[in-house]
Parts: structure tokens; C-alpha cells; sequence
């Protein structure tokens, strides 16, 4: 009796166990058993990158040599595409690279070195992660089911650059990590001055490069931007910035992080060509859904050739901190009482807002809306830009908007709303629109003079062109407001 | 005895109010004093373009300063230029004493101080007449009586145009006025 109740213990427990095993594997699929093939057809890929990038061979080299053959693992994503990840012998196997594998072709198509940063597997306490091998993660990335994963993962080029980072909390987007990368030639003090046997100089032109991370916060709409630090070059600047050290420590690779240009102060002191900011934060507090959308379109990292919205994220201030906030205000009337769409408040320098009124703004589409959002961040730009006694232009900000801005507003409009770009006038139109407000005003309240106004439209600048603005607000109207009826060219909010 | 009291008395009384307005005077003649030097300082080449000049350089002006109190309100003091109260801050340089002197003189000093041409020394001045400015068809620049404090070495000053508003404070430097720090801007 004994002896039959431990063999059904065991047979108990043995069953739990193998339950237990199998639940874990969760749906990934795993090909354990890696034959010599696989390292050969790794291998011979990255032959292939060396190839064509000799940049990168050294590095790609350390990685060869770094690799820990012994524990490749692999995974199915797609019925087509098989992940192959071949662990680092850094950071406790949680660098690696991966490949991706195209199993109709038989060939890897694409290649990048992943890490699973230990200190931010666990936000809290209270993580319960089911994923735990790193071909897990970055299976379930791919496929775009984090399974109630905590922690982030981060990517990196076989050629030592930065890629990206998303992530995670059970299981949801928390925040994604990119690089940007901004230039601006600069006239450096030398302090090894070339003397020919006429003429000394004292200065020298670089390219300065500016690498900033940028990470959107999915649930506040912030994004944070982090300098990191600037690079002297001659021919240009990489578009991403090197492993760090502290978070691999492979010594290969292009590390610049905070080296120095020659002779430039490294305050980045304003004056100097436009300095970069050394950390912005911009804060989404807008309630109203479609303004709020609007707002964070402006935001978005990949929108960084948007005119506008460089202003926004990478040359908005000098070098110091710098905060913009967004807040709804729907009561928003001038000091006489009028009803405005938008005002902007420096509270001091640095500390920026725009207020936005939803109740007004609604009746328009969503082009006109982004340009009254376009038009509050310049106020802020100007203000972060002239912040000495030359930057009391009080009177001058509508009037420089008009003179010198209505083509980056048009062009970024266009990019951020393609269905303008057949239709130039419109977006021009639009923008004459947006400064209006600061001409159709009883003479104490108007900020542009009828006259300064009529001669800009009246330029040749746009007829020679074939583009007729002379009644531009016939032409506005076609995509001024939220009914498609009145405005068929106009995006309405509900789209 | 009595009658020399009295003398004596009123004699006394009539001193201390001499000093007393004398003194007044003696710091109003400095205030305007101080205030000829900020807008020498503010219209001088190197910061002339601040002040919006005409393509002949002439600065227009109207007839004086305005006072904090026509935009006061009791419930929301001066909101509808949107200042605050002035709190201590280390940024702006501000400690009790200058906080308690700048919202002191918002809320109490309706003076109207006028501009006079003889101010300025190196450019063209135009200035407004009361007619052309209570004319609502008429724009122009607002200033506010700048406020001096912390014996004569800071000064703070409001411009309104239109729906905007700049101000900021300037520095006293080996008598010299200069620019220190932006305070609130606003635009809409």
C-alpha cells in the first residue's frame, strides 16, 4: 500500500513538473538544437556586413570572438522568418546578436545586436515576468506580444551604434528611445592658430554634431530629451552615436560621447550658431483628443525633418534646461475680452507654455488647428532664441512670423499633412490665415500693419511661381474648417 | 511765554513738513533722473532695435507712462495682464524686502509720469498726443511706469502692445543701467 502510494506520489509529481516545463515554453518555438550549419551560415553573413562595411570589421570581429557558440537559440516569429540569437559573453548572456532568417529563401536578411538591461527588467517589485530567456523577449517583441513583460530592450548596429530602446510594463509601451542627431557649423576658437606669413586667424570652421536621446512616455505624451553630448567632424555627422561603454564593455567602436570640439566652450554659450539644448522636456496636457493628437504629431521623434518641429524638439533653447507645456484652456480671451485660439506665457526662461483653446479651434480642420499650435511654438522659439535686451520685439513677433516664417509653417503643414502638397496655395493660404488674427484687429490690439501684410501676399515671391494669392481667403476656406462640405481639402477631426 | 511756545511750535511744524516734501521731491528728482538714464540705456545703438524705431529712427512715444492700477481688479488683481504677484526667487534675484516694495507699488502708484523730449538725447522723438491716443483707432505702445527699488540699483518695467506684454528687470552696474532678466512675456 505504501509502496503504491509513493509511486503515485512520484508519478503526481513528475507529471506536475512536466506541466510545469512545458507552460514556461509559452508559444515560442525553440530549435535547441543548433547544428554546426547555423554558426557557419552566422558566421558567413557577417563576413558578408564586414565587406560592406570595413568600418565596422574590427567591431564585427570583437563580436566573433566574443560570441558564445555554445548557447545559440532560435525562434519562430512568422511561418517565413526564424530569429537566430547568438548570446554575447558580456552582461551575463543578455547581449547578443540577433539575426533574422528568411526560411523561403534560406538566407539572413537583417542583423542587430540586442541587450535586455538587468537594472530595468524590474520597475518594481511586483514584476512577474513569464519572459526570462532573452530569444523570448525578442521573439515576443517582433511579434508585437510582450506577455506581461517588465523592462526594456535595447538595439544597436553591427556597426556600434545606437538603434533604439522600447520599454516595457506588464507587457505594455511605456516609453521608446530614439537618437537624433543635429548639425550646425560653427566658428571654433583654435587654440593652435595656423599663421601663413601674412594673415593670422584665430578661428576655424567645424561641423559640431549634437546627439540628443529622445524618448516619447506613452501614458503622460511627454518626450524627454536628453543631451548627450557633441562631436567635432569634418565631413558630417553619423546619424546615431555608439554603444556606451558602461552598458557593454567592448572597448572597439565609435565612441564620442562628450568629447570635445576644439576650442568651443563646452557651456555652448548662445551666439555661437545656435546651441543646443542639454535637456527639453515637453509636457501634453491637452484634454481635447484631436488637439492633443495634434500636438503630440509635432512631437514625434520621426517628424524631426519637420521644420516646425525641430524648432520644437532640437533647436528650441540655448543650453540650458528647458520645459514647454502644452494646457487646454477653453476660456481663453485677450485682455479686452476677445475670444483667441492660442497664447504663450514665458514664465521665465526656460519654463515655456502654450495654451490652447479647444472650444474655438474646434470649428477648424485639422490643418488649421496645427498651424495655431505651430504659431504659439514660434512664440516660444523666439523667446528662447532672444532672450537678451535685442529680444524685446514685442510688436515684431507676428510681423517675423509673416516676413520670415509663413514657408517653414507651409512646408511643415505639408509634411505633417501630405493631402496638401498637390496644392500649395491652400497651405499658403492657410498659414495667411493663422496671421490674420494679428491684422483684422482694432488698431490698439493689431500686431502686423494692412500694409506689411498685403505686401508679402502681394509678392513676387509666390506669383513667380504662378501661385495667386490675392484672394487668399477664398483659397483658405477650402481647408480652413471641420466640415468637409466647406472645406473639402481640410481634414476633419473624425478622420 | 505762551505766544513764544506757539511761535516756536509752528515754526517747528513748518520744518519738518519742508523736509518732508522737500524730500519727496528730492526722490521723485531722482526717480525721473534715473529713469532719463534706463531710456537713454534702452534707445541707444546698440539696443535701439528693441524699441521698434521708424525707418528714420524716430522713437514714438506716447505723452506718458500708464499706471499697474488701470489693469487692477479687485478679484483677480492684475490678471488680465497676466503678472503675478512677485514671490522671492533666487533666478530673479528677488528677496522680501524688493518683493514687498514692487507689489507695493503696483497696487498703490497711479501717477502718470510724463515723457518729455528732452530725455533723449541721440534720437528722434515723436510723442503722442492724449487725443491720438484715447482715439481707439489709434495703436501704440504702452509703458508702464517703470519701478525702482533696492536704492536705485534694480528697476522693473512693464511694455504692453497690443495683446502682448514683455517686462523685465534692469541692473545698476558702476552707474551704468543695463539689462539684467526677462520677467513674464506673453503673446498671443
Amino acid at each position: 500500500m505504501k509502496k503504491s502510494f509513493l509511486t503515485s506520489l512520484i508519478g503526481v509529481i513528475t507529471l506536475i513538473i512536466l506541466v510545469a516545463v512545458s507552460c514556461n515554453r509559452k508559444d515560442v518555438s525553440n530549435f535547441n538544437t543548433v547544428d554546426n550549419s547555423t554558426k557557419e551560415l552566422v558566421l558567413s553573413y557577417l563576413n558578408q556586413q564586414k565587406i560592406l562595411d570595413p568600418k565596422a570589421s574590427i567591431f564585427i570581429d570583437t563580436l566573433v570572438s566574443k560570441s558564445d557558440w555554445g548557447h545559440i537559440t532560435q525562434s519562430l516569429v512568422s511561418d517565413d522568418v526564424k530569429l537566430i540569437y547568438v548570446p554575447l559573453i558580456y552582461n551575463r548572456n543578455r547581449t547578443g546578436i540577433t539575426f533574422m532568417y528568411n526560411n523561403i529563401t534560406q538566407e539572413i536578411y537583417y542583423s542587430l545586436i540586442t541587450e535586455i538591461p538587468r537594472n530595468n527588467t524590474n520597475i518594481n517589485n511586483k514584476t512577474n515576468n513569464t519572459l526570462i530567456r532573452p530569444i523570448d523577449v525578442i521573439t515576443s517583441f517582433y511579434k508585437n506580444k510582450m506577455n506581461g513583460y517588465t523592462g526594456s530592450l535595447r538595439a544597436f548596429s553591427l556597426s556600434n551604434n545606437f538603434l533604439w530602446e522600447f520599454g516595457y510594463e506588464y507587457g505594455k509601451r511605456k516609453f521608446e528611445k530614439w537618437i537624433k542627431t543635429s548639425s550646425s557649423n560653427r566658428t571654433a576658437n583654435n587654440p593652435f592658430p595656423v599663421k601663413s606669413s601674412s594673415v593670422s586667424s584665430n578661428s576655424n570652421t567645424s561641423i559640431v554634431c549634437s546627439d540628443y536621446y529622445f524618448i516619447t512616455w506613452y501614458e503622460s505624451g511627454k518626450i524627454t530629451s536628453e543631451y548627450i553630448g557633441t562631436t567635432c567632424v569634418t565631413e558630417g555627422c553619423p546619424a546615431t552615436l555608439g554603444l556606451r561603454q558602461d552598458s557593454l564593455s567592448i572597448n572597439q567602436g565609435t565612441l564620442k560621447i562628450n568629447s570635445t570640439c576644439g576650442g568651443i566652450p563646452e557651456d555652448g554659450s548662445p551666439g555661437g550658431g545656435g546651441a543646443a539644448p542639454e535637456y527639453i522636456e515637453i509636457t501634453n496636457n491637452i484634454k481635447d483628443s484631436c488637439l492633443k493628437a495634434l500636438v503630440t504629431l509635432l512631437q514625434n521623434p520621426d517628424r524631426l525633418d519637420n521644420a516646425i518641429a525641430k524648432i520644437l524638439l532640437n533647436v528650441f533653447g540655448t543650453n540650458d534646461k528647458i520645459n514647454l507645456t502644452f494646457t487646454e484652456k477653453n476660456d481663453l480671451v485677450n485682455k479686452w475680452g476677445i475670444p483667441i485660439n492660442g497664447y504663450s506665457k514665458e514664465h521665465k526662461y526656460g519654463s515655456y507654455e502654450v495654451f490652447l483653446n479647444s472650444s474655438e479651434l474646434n470649428q477648424y480642420s485639422k490643418e488649421r488647428q496645427t498651424l495655431t499650435i505651430m504659431h504659439e511654438i514660434l512664440h516660444n522659439y523666439f523667446w528662447a532664441r532672444y532672450n537678451n535686451i535685442n529680444g524685446l520685439q514685442i510688436n515684431n513677433h507676428h510681423t517675423n512670423m509673416l516676413e520670415n516664417y509663413i514657408e517653414f509653417m507651409a512646408s511643415s503643414l505639408e509634411d505633417l499633412f501630405p493631402n496638401l502638397k498637390s496644392n500649395h496655395d491652400v497651405t499658403l493660404a492657410l498659414c495667411f490665415d493663422d496671421l490674420y488674427g494679428s491684422v483684422d484687429l482694432p488698431e490698439p490690439y493689431k500686431t502686423i500693419d494692412r500694409s506689411v501684410f498685403n505686401s508679402v501676399i502681394n509678392s513676387n515671391k509666390y506669383s513667380k511661381f504662378g501661385l495667386n494669392l490675392s484672394n487668399w481667403q477664398g483659397i483658405a476656406d477650402k481647408a480652413k474648417w471641420q466640415s468637409e462640405r466647406l472645406s473639402p481639402l481640410g481634414t476633419a477631426c473624425s478622420n | 511765554m505762551k505766544y513764544i511756545f506757539k511761535i516756536i511750535f509752528t515754526f517747528c511744524l513748518l520744518s519738518i513738513c519742508h523736509k518732508s516734501f522737500s524730500q519727496n521731491s528730492k526722490n521723485v528728482s531722482r526717480e525721473i533722473q534715473e529713469i532719463k538714464l534706463i531710456f537713454k540705456y534702452l534707445t541707444n545703438e546698440n539696443t535701439s532695435t528693441s524699441f521698434n524705431l521708424t525707418l528714420d529712427d524716430t522713437l514714438t512715444l506716447p505723452p506718458y507712462f500708464t499706471s499697474y492700477r488701470k489693469y487692477y481688479d479687485e478679484k483677480t488683481k492684475f490678471k488680465s495682464i497676466d503678472l503675478p504677484d512677485f514671490v522671492r526667487s533666487k533666478y530673479f534675484n528677488l528677496n522680501k524686502f524688493d518683493c514687498e516694495k514692487l507689489n507695493s507699488a503696483m497696487l498703490k502708484d497711479t501717477s502718470r509720469l510724463f515723457f518729455h523730449k528732452s530725455w533723449f538725447t541721440k534720437n528722434k522723438i515723436m510723442i503722442l498726443s492724449d487725443l491720438i491716443i484715447n482715439n481707439d483707432k489709434n495703436g501704440y505702445t504702452e509703458y508702464i511706469k517703470p519701478i525702482i527699488f533696492r536704492n536705485y540699483t534694480r528697476c522693473f518695467i512693464t511694455i504692453l502692445h497690443g495683446g502682448d506684454l514683455e517686462s523685465f528687470f534692469l541692473k545698476k552696474r558702476n552707474n551704468q543701467w543695463t539689462f539684467d532678466k526677462f520677467y513674464i512675456r506673453t503673446a498671443e
